[in-house]
């Protein structure tokens, strides 16, 4: 039994100085960006930057735009087929918001960048570690923090943003140009409703929304990719743990902010 | 700041651990400025870590690094990138930036230390130091096109290219051919004759005969002799005995200094 309760003691105990630790790790990637905006970096930085914008952003406008125009056109039309019958036609505007725009769109966006880039970068810094690029960068005194972290920090939370928005673009505008093929619909009365329908609370938590979520899957990606110590074999099973934190974390965070916003 | 009475680098009963496994078990150890020091053991006797600590790469578990004195670790962010810009690292496995070309390989250190020397500048410092080694492949290769030969070469290459005034590298000449050994050896010999400081771990008998003014010998994480290198090739400890003779049997081929001097001890 004292044994038992050793064990559940020194779990606690890792688990609270591993918080912290991971506190200390994101409170050095704030002081750092902080730098990196004031214009403290070397042109390097700013390329690390670019490029990770280019395969995060850029690289996903695809798959974004493909899911945000399949779920907006099967809304539209699954709503404006059923809810006239029971008298809600215009309800349809507020399943669209609320789906798109406050929901789907932040969250399937993380996702999709989780995935992506997640992954990507988790894997790319656990094999820098092991090839001992990480040591190579501090004996020239390049704080890796500053120059692999912070702009992949800045790119991926940069890159939520700009795909959230494309997603909404593409989920409520694109979708609504695909339905005129199967379930036409006068484009003046579906902006003016949409229009209306949409508030300013609705655009906020949208955006921060995807804001927290580049922040959540940065932090954790380079968190988890710097967690490998030496050998390869270490570098699957991070990554998996990045993408899994990153999931919860980021589902934990939508409630959150769901909760702060409209309740 | 790193020119001063207590003119090195001194490590305090510094150890390191590698999860359970004392890698650097409580060493005393100081490097000269000015002197070459080469590091010698067996594999896995922890070369590699002590350079890494003496150079600030690795902080230490337990003990003191000083440069001339002051605890790096009490250094502020300044003081201790100047020391970084004035150390030059070459990884026993070259450790290039995979994502980045052989060229950007050598820019990188340079944009970063000299950020107001115009790019025309580092440029023509680049292709001159390439040329300088005779280094035939195209420098747009990512490390991974290059040879092992040609990737140690290129970390070589990384250390120097700041003109450093201390010098470590970790097996600096293996898996390299004859003609860049020899090229290598003079380019060492001539920085330290301009007064720099060397700390090579090596197996080499030719860097060890050529170069070292001090040998430290280590077994096991642990320091068992240090001194200048007669006084360590001359110890009649036979652990040092052990490690030189095995770590340098090539020397029978290669070079007969060293066996001299321990056959000397020997006899003595």
């Amino acid at each position: 039994m004292s044994r038992i309760l050793e064990q559940i003691g020194n779990r606690i105990l890792v688990g609270i100085s591993q918080a912290f630790y991971a506190a200390g790790y994101f409170w050095e990637i704030l002081i750092e960006t902080g730098r990196f905006i004031r214009k403290r970096q070397f042109g390097y930085g700013y390329r690390v930057l670019v490029m990770q914008i280019l395969f995060t952003g850029v690289e996903a406008l695809g798959v974004i735009a493909i899911i945000s125009l399949a779920l907006g056109v099967v809304i539209i039309v699954q709503g404006s087929s059923i809810l006239p019958q029971f008298g809600q036609g215009k309800l349809v505007y507020a399943i669209l918001i609320t789906i798109i725009t406050r929901e789907l769109g932040p969250i399937l966006t993380a996702f999709i960048i989780i995935a992506r880039s997640g992954t990507a970068i988790a894997t790319e810094l656990g094999n820098a570690i092991v090839s001992h690029e990480i040591e190579a960068y501090i004996s020239f005194g390049i704080n890796p923090i500053a120059y692999l972290i912070v702009p992949r920090f800045l790119g991926v939370t940069i890159s939520l943003v700009l795909l959230n928005l494309y997603f909404n673009l593409f989920g409520l505008l694109g979708s609504f140009l695909v339905t005129q093929f199967i379930y036409p619909l006068q484009m003046q009365e579906y902006l003016y409703n949409l229009l209306n329908t949409l508030k300013t609370q609705d655009v906020l938590s949208s955006l921060v929304k995807s804001i927290t979520f580049g922040i959540i899957i940065s932090t954790t990606a380079t968190y988890y990719g710097f967690k490998v110590e030496r050998s390869t074999t270490e570098i699957p099973q991070v990554a998996i743990k990045a993408v899994g934190r990153s999931f919860i974390l980021c589902i934990l965070a939508d409630a959150m902010i769901t909760l702060v916003y409209y309740v | 700041m790193f020119e001063g009475e207590r003119n090195g680098i001194t490590l305090e009963a510094v150890s390191l651990f590698g999860g359970e496994i004392k890698i650097l078990d409580s060493i005393s150890a100081t490097f000269p400025f000015h002197q070459c020091t080469v590091v010698m053991g067996f594999s896995g006797s922890g070369r590699s870590s002590l350079l890494k600590v003496a150079a600030g790469i690795l902080w230490p578990d337990d003990g003191v690094v000083r440069v001339n004195g002051t605890p790096l670790a009490k250094m502020s962010e300044k003081e201790l990138l100047e020391f970084r810009s004035q150390c030059g690292f070459a990884f026993q496995d070259a450790a290039l930036w995979s994502n980045l070309t052989v060229y950007q390989n050598l820019l990188l250190p340079l944009q970063f230390h000299r950020r107001k020397t115009p790019i025309e500048q580092l440029d023509r410092k680049i292709r001159r130091i390439l040329d300088e080694f005779d280094f035939q492949d195209n420098p747009q290769f990512r490390p991974a096109q290059l040879s092992a030969g040609e990737r140690k070469l290129i970390s070589l290459l990384r250390a120097l290219v700041l003109e450093p005034s201390i010098l470590f590298l970790d097996e600096p000449t293996s898996f390299l051919d004859n003609v860049t050994v020899e090229r290598i050896l003079r380019t060492l010999k001539s920085q330290k004759q301009e007064g720099k400081t060397l700390i090579i771990a090596t197996h080499s008998p030719e860097l060890t005969s050529q170069l070292a003014d001090r040998l430290v010998v280590l077994k096991g994480g642990k320091i068992v002799e240090q001194g200048s290198f007669k006084e360590v090739v001359r110890s009649k400890n036979p652990e040092v005995i052990e490690v030189i003779s095995e770590v340098l049997s090539e020397a029978a081929v290669y070079d007969t200094d060293i066996l001299e001097l321990l056959e000397d001890s020997n006899t003595e």
